[in-house]
């Protein structure tokens, strides 16, 4: 009996879920660089971001859909959004911002004050 | 009374040939995915994914329309067939921005589908949210399938 549950519990934690990659496009400036992410059916409270060392990681999870009935045709997949993205050291990860606006993600992320290009005058 | 040695069936074993596996993964995935998107990835043009689902009473269509405003998106019905069209412009467009990745498809949409049977015009509701288009189109009275009761004598 226990080893059964056992068994269930890891046939949990070894099924890897299903993610697809949502289509992104970067924007670099001099002092930010912008992300946009197509996010069709998230909400707010689905977007999941984190900052690990360089490693930005965005998980996008879908609003259920609360349709019943049978599909006479089916496009939309089902799965939620995950993607990486490395940074380059000079993001002030600190001053990340995020929106989320008619299913699109906006990033904002911030290069850091003190990679900036300095002038010094000379007295 | 044995014991046996127990192994869990459906714990996936390590492999030198697990990073070929995912990318066996990553081939299939591509392939998997659905018409719309490969139908854009060929012609250009961008095709929104949608569904259309059907209960005793409605239709539901739903329409994937990321970044697309909502007065930027037309609606027409006309003798069952429904088409939603529209633009989806690329506000982001900075003059001293350099984009280094431009995957999102911009521009005109156009997507039609008929419908089976005919559906009460004047009832049907569309919402938009988090980039996706729900409009409910409630089937006509007339051509619901109606249930006869059979006597049997």
């Amino acid at each position: 009996m226990s080893q059964t549950s056992a068994t269930n519990n890891d046939t949990a934690s070894t099924e890897r879920p299903t993610y697809l990659t949502p289509r992104a496009d970067i924007l670099g400036g001099s002092d930010w660089t912008e992300v946009h992410l197509d996010l069709p059916g998230v909400a707010t409270d689905g977007v999941e971001i984190t900052v690990e060392n360089q490693l930005l990681t965005l998980i996008g999870r879908r609003k259920v859909f609360d349709v019943s009935g049978e599909y006479l045709h089916q496009e939309i997949p089902r799965h939620d959004y995950r993607r990486v993205f490395e940074m380059s050291p000079k993001i002030d990860t600190n001053r990340i911002q995020a929106e989320l606006r008619e299913g699109v993600l906006l990033l904002r992320l911030p290069i850091a004050e003190s990679v900036k290009l300095r002038r010094i005058t000379v007295d | 009374m044995r014991i046996i040695h127990y192994r869990n069936p459906y714990l996936r074993r390590r492999s030198p040939f697990d990073p070929l596996n995912s990318l066996r993964g990553e081939m299939n995935r591509l392939f998997e995915n659905n018409l719309g998107q490969v139908s854009q990835d060929l012609f250009g043009a961008w095709t929104p994914a949608l569904d259309l689902v059907q209960d005793d009473n409605e239709f539901q269509l739903i329409v994937e329309l990321p970044g697309v405003k909502k007065e930027d998106i037309d609606l027409s019905l006309l003798d069952n067939i429904l088409t939603v069209s529209g633009k989806r412009e690329n506000g982001t467009e900075r003059k001293e921005a350099e984009p280094n990745r431009n995957e999102r498809v911009f521009g005109k949409f156009r997507r039609t589908i008929q419908l089976p049977i005919a559906v009460d015009t004047s009832k049907v509701v569309a919402q938009y949210q988090d980039g996706v288009l729900t409009v409910t189109l409630p089937k006509a009275e007339e051509a619901k399938p109606k249930k006869i009761a059979v006597n049997v004598q």
